[in-house]
Formats: structure tokens, sequence, C-alpha cells
């Protein structure tokens, strides 16, 4: 363990750290105030609060606390003296890029030039002028993050957060007052994770596996595929003292550990381009992380749309919260959905003593159904999708401002084919049903084109995922050997940890 | 299958133990987010908005954490009175009677009972800078911490604004009981 991180890793529960991310990403995105953009049911999106996630649980924080207190203070040059940047954070609604654009570019245009000597307007964001342009601009595109994370900071340490911005308001304006700030609220935040930072467990969990992977390894280097997953679940489920009890935690250990070490071997090569207080220019939020393509399904930007039912979405999440590395690891995703499954009602079983059921019973029960199942219901969902992804992407460029014409063949006969999957589909589900008077309004085309994208990135998951399974069907062992194996295998592990129940 | 490179020192090893602490703890606060387990914090923001709009029904979750959670009682109280313009809430005058009168920085509200009708009372409320905007929304804060009550106040008139009450209404009580604290906003 790096020296200083040693200490951050020593808390057990996430619970209240958890509990304040629940709480930021919860906040409903409020409807008195909009400048402009779609407005979704939540005011941070999934993949802001997934990025903010990332860099806190990462403590690479210290640009996000300078930028943060940057752009507080520029902020109170063109905002209300007395609220100053809470006009700014608050004052956009739903906390996107154009709608910090549009609040700037407004707020700018009221006050006179005289007036703001310390902000430089960029095409892109706003630059804090007094520092001689040493720092770089503050994006747009950065600024719901930083929104974000202001909410996080006044929800974990509020005391210490005010205090910082208190003093920060009334200093002179300058570099070493914004510095002052961030040391001031990097120190706050630091003490707070010390004591809610859940990284005892994942340390141990982290030796574990390494220990397992050396011993595979050949000149240095380990091919991890599924069956070194279920042997490492069946050599560590018993143990005490680490929880690799469930097979799903398991396997989600594995995924944490190969992208650990992408992500380490990336901070390899960036070392000695970062200085204390490096700062992102794009308008993307740092390196992007897998994101699950459905994340936007959380933000509320489909308000009543519904894409995928409750059972879809349940089937595809995990397929699609590992993204890439399901392709790889076929036989632990459809173990996860199987078996996985039936040591949950195992585990539930436990706690219900009145409906406590036999551990063979439940494995040979066929709720969860076969990997052949498995792959039916991927399948019955697969189907579903095409017609979803016309009638969706009819609506979003049908109400676009694309220039295209739509007249001329062959888009002519696709319009009209996609034209009919929407009417078939407003006919038949309420959340579809729209009038035609709305289908050129802004909200409703950027909600159908989220909801293309959205099936569309679901349609090629569920597509590579089930070519991989068919291939593993026609090789030495079909599918439903396998998943007859793996039922003698689970039901023997699931019996010597947990008894007959019987 | 993926071809994994072991960390080959003891400093890669400490990078690659600290980048699984980070996915790892990322990914359950990820999880976090949309699971139902839990108690969500009431965030910063998300009081921010409730002390804005002035309405206990727009936001159930803040009105229950706000009746039974001291901490997010005193953090409402203290955004609310520095997004207003009337500073922070103003406490009455020592008296041991109901009052009909309250007075903060720059504000007073008068409470008149009606001569037509003797079930209702009017509120009237002045401020003194003209240049400020009048505000929208009138809190009152119980002795007993309880959720803060709220009305809006509607639009003003050369200075004032005015507001029929009912007389045995929890507010006009509240505004009546010296141990309460007024926040105009």
């Amino acid at each position: 363990m790096a020296e200083g991180l040693e200490l951050l890793f020593q808390a057990e529960a996430v619970e209240d750290l958890a509990n304040a991310f629940r709480g930021v990403a919860s906040i409903p995105s409020p409807t008195m105030v909009d400048v402009g953009e779609s407005s979704g049911g939540l005011r941070y999106s999934a993949m802001t609060m997934n990025k903010l996630a990332f860099r806190i649980a990462g403590l690479n924080y210290g640009d996000l606390v300078y930028d943060l207190c940057r752009l507080v203070k520029m902020a109170d040059a063109f905002c209300s003296a007395r609220h100053g940047y809470l006009d700014l954070l608050y004052g956009v609604g739903v906390a996107a890029p154009g709608n910090f654009k549009g609040f700037i570019d407004s707020a700018l245009a009221r006050v006179p030039e005289v007036a703001i000597p310390t902000v430089e307007r960029d095409p892109n964001g706003i630059r804090m002028d007094a520092l001689g342009g040493k720092r770089p601009v503050i994006a747009f595109g950065r600024m719901p993050f930083l929104a974000a994370f202001h909410d996080l900071l006044m929800t974990v340490i509020p005391a210490e957060t005010q205090a910082a911005f208190d003093d920060l308001r009334q200093a002179k304006v300058g570099d070493e007052a914004i510095k002052s700030a961030s040391n001031q609220l990097g120190r706050g935040l630091h003490g707070y994770l010390a004591k809610n930072m859940p990284g005892k467990s994942h340390v141990k969990k982290f030796h574990a596996i390494s220990k397992a992977l050396k011993a595979l390894a050949v000149d240095g280097e380990v091919d991890i595929g599924d069956a070194v997953i279920l042997d490492f679940w069946r050599s560590h489920a018993g143990e005490t003292g680490v929880d690799f009890l469930r097979y799903r935690t398991v396997l989600s250990a594995f995924l944490n550990y190969v992208r650990g070490r992408t992500e380490a071997d990336e901070r390899a090569e960036q070392d000695g381009s970062d200085d204390e207080f490096q700062t992102q220019e794009s308008d993307v939020e740092g390196r992007p992380e897998w994101v699950s393509p459905l994340a936007p399904l959380d933000d509320g930007v489909l308000g009543d749309l519904k894409v995928l039912t409750a059972n879809e979405r349940k089937l595809v999440d995990r397929l699609m919260t590992f993204g890439p590395w399901a392709v790889r690891w076929p036989l632990s995703i459809a173990r996860a959905e199987v078996f996985g499954q039936k040591q949950e009602r195992i585990s539930q079983s436990r706690k219900q003593p009145d409906k406590r059921q036999p551990v063979p019973t439940i494995i040979a029960d066929g709720e969860e159904g076969t990997y052949h199942d498995l792959g039916s219901r991927f399948v019955q969902v697969l189907e579903g999708l095409p017609s979803k992804i016309k009638a969706a992407a009819y609506v979003a460029l049908a109400g676009s401002n694309l220039d295209m014409n739509l007249d001329a063949e062959p888009m002519r006969t696709m319009a009209e084919e996609a034209r009919a999957e929407f009417n078939k589909l407003r006919g038949n589900r309420a959340s579809w049903r729209i009038d035609d008077d709305a289908l050129s309004d802004p909200d409703t085309v950027e909600k159908f084109r989220v909801a293309a994208a959205v099936l569309q990135s679901t349609q090629e998951q569920l597509d590579v995922y089930l070519a991989e399974m068919e291939r593993i069907d026609r090789g030495d062992q079909n599918l439903d050997q396998w998943y007859h194996r793996d039922g003698l295998i689970f039901r023997e592990e699931f019996l010597n940890l947990d008894g007959d129940l019987g | 299958m993926t071809k994994v490179r072991l960390p080959d020192s003891p400093e890669a090893l400490a990078a690659a133990e600290a980048a699984f602490v980070q996915v790892s703890v990322a990914n359950e606060l990820i999880e976090a987010m949309t699971d139902d387990q839990g108690v969500p914090a009431i965030a910063y923001g998300r009081l921010y908005e409730y002390a804005k709009a002035g309405d206990p029904a727009r936001d159930p979750q803040v009105t229950k954490a706000l009746g039974e959670d001291r901490s997010v009682w005193e953090q409402f109280r203290a955004i609310a009175a520095r997004i207003g313009n009337f500073g922070e809430a103003a406490a009455a005058a020592a008296a041991s009677t109901q009052i009909s009168h309250r007075d903060g920085m720059g504000w007073r509200i008068h409470l008149k009972p009606s001569k037509a009708k003797p079930d209702q009372t009017y509120l009237v409320f002045e401020w003194s800078d003209l240049a400020l905007p009048p505000p929208r929304i009138l809190y009152v804060y119980g002795a007993n911490k309880s959720v803060p009550l709220s009305c809006e106040l509607g639009e003003a008139h050369e200075g004032k604004i005015q507001k029929v009450l009912e007389e045995d209404s929890e507010l006009v009580r509240a505004l009546r009981d010296p141990a309460s604290e007024v926040l105009p906003l």
C-alpha cells in the first residue's frame, strides 16, 4: 500500500459515503429555473455521478477542489453580491454544460465589463484573468461535475466547506486565496474519507486474488478466463476474514482486478506529467471509464418513456455493466445469472426459516433455467429491440435539425418503416403515446435520441455476447453439458457452504 | 479470456492495489446510487431547492427528514438564511402572551384580525429597502424544531404584501407564538 493511502483505506463501512452519493445522485431536477437544455428527472446525470465516484474512490480530487474554488471566486464577479456562486451553481436548473454556458453568457452580458476584471470568457468556458492566464479555462463541460462535487462536499462536510467558501469570498482575488481555500477543503475531505473510505476489505480481496494469480503466472503473465474465476471461488468461498462467499462477488472482484490493472498501467504511463492542480480543458471530464450504456435510464432523462421492461432491464443489467469484459468471460456471466441467482435464493432461504428449502431442491428446480434458457431470454429481449430502435430513431431524426433529406430513397423507405414502427408502439404502449404536435419539441427529440442510443448499445452488447455463447455451444462441450457440469460443482459447493438446510 | 501482466515490483504492486481499491469502492458507490439499500442523505442541493420552493408537498422526503433529523433541520435553516435577502430568522421580542407583530432586519409583519370576518386575519408584510425584491415565501420555525411552516406571500403593492389567513391556522398560531422565529425569503 502506497504510503499516505494506508490510513485512508482502514475504514470498513461504506454506509455514510454511499448514502451521501445516493443523496446527491437523487437530487431531483429543479423545474422552477430552467434556462435551456432538456431537463430530465435528476439534477446530475449518471455519467457525472459515476465519474465523481471514481475520483473520490481514487482520492484524486486535488484539481477538482482547486477548480471549484476558482469557479466560486469567478462567479462572485458576475453573480449577485449576496448569493454569489450559489446563483450559478443552482441557477442553472439541470446541471448540463449548455445550461452553465447560457447562464454565464447572460450574466456576463448584464454586468459591465469594467466590473468583472477577474473573468475572461473563452468559447469553451471561463478563465480567471487575475491569475495571469496561468491556469486553464474551466470548460462548461466540467461545470456539472464541479457542481456535483460541491453538493457532495456540502453534504459530507458542510461546516468546513461553508467556512472555506466564506473565507474565499472575502479574500482578495488571487491564486493565494484560491490555494488556501483548496487546501482547507482538501484537508476536510481527507479527514472525512479517512473515516468513511471502505478500503480495508478490498485490500484483503486484492491480495487473495494476487496470490492466486501469481501461482498461475507464466513469465509474469496470466490468462484470466472463466475457469480461473470458478476455481478461485471454489477455493476461497469458505474462507473467513475476506468475503468471497458469493460467486457474483468473486466475479465482480476479478472485473475490478483487471480494470484496476489497466488503471494502474495507464497511471504509470502518465507519471511525471501531473502537477498538483492539474486541470482538464476538454469538455469531457477525464478519461472515460466504462459506464453501463443503461446509465441514462437512471437519470430520468427519458421521463415516462419505457424502453425496457423492469424484467428486461434486470436481465441485461449485468451484461451491460460488464461491457467489454462480458464477452471475455461468457460462462462466468451465465454462471452468475443462473447459479449466482440460486445462491441468492439459498441465502434468502436461510434468513426465512418458515420458507426454508433444501439446497438440492433449489439447485434442481428450474426457476433460473439453464444456460440455453438464459440465452433464449436474451434473444427474446434482442428480438424486441429493432422495432423500438427504429421508432426512437424516427422521432429523434424527424425532429432534429440535421440537414437530411428524408424524401429521397433509400431514406424515404427507411423513414416510412420507422414511422410505421413508431405508430405501432404509440398505439400499443402507453409510455410511447405522444401527440404529433409534441414530436418536434426539443425535449421529446432529445429523449428519443437517448432512447435510441441506449437500445442500440443494448442490441450490440447482446449480439456479441450471444455470438460468444453460440461459439461455446459448438465447442467440445455444448451449453447443456456446461450447465450440467456446473450444476454438480455448484451443488457440491453450496452444500459445503450452507449445509443441506432441509 | 483476459491476459494480465502481474505487478513486478513493490511499487507496481502498491499501485495495482490502490487501483483495485479505487475501482472496487467506485463500483460500490455507483451501485449504491441505484440500489434500494441504505438511506440517502438529504443532499445540500435538494434542501436548497426545497427552501426556494417553499412548498412541503413538492418534496415529501425532505419534509419528513426535516421533522425527524435535527441536523437536516439545522442545515435547512442555514441554507434558507443564506439564500434569502433578509438575513437570519428573527425571534420575537420578549413577550409572555401572543403577539401581533414581528420585526426582523429591515422588515415588519403585522397580524390584523379581520373586522368583517373574525375567523380571518390579515398578514401585512412591509420592508424598508424597496430596492430589494419582495420576498416570495415566509418560513416560521416553531420552538419545537418541527418541520418549518411556510406560506407563499403573493404579490407586493407599494412596498406591502397583504395576505388573508385563517385565524385558527397553524401558521397564524405559530406567528403569534413568541417562541417561534420568522424568515422571509
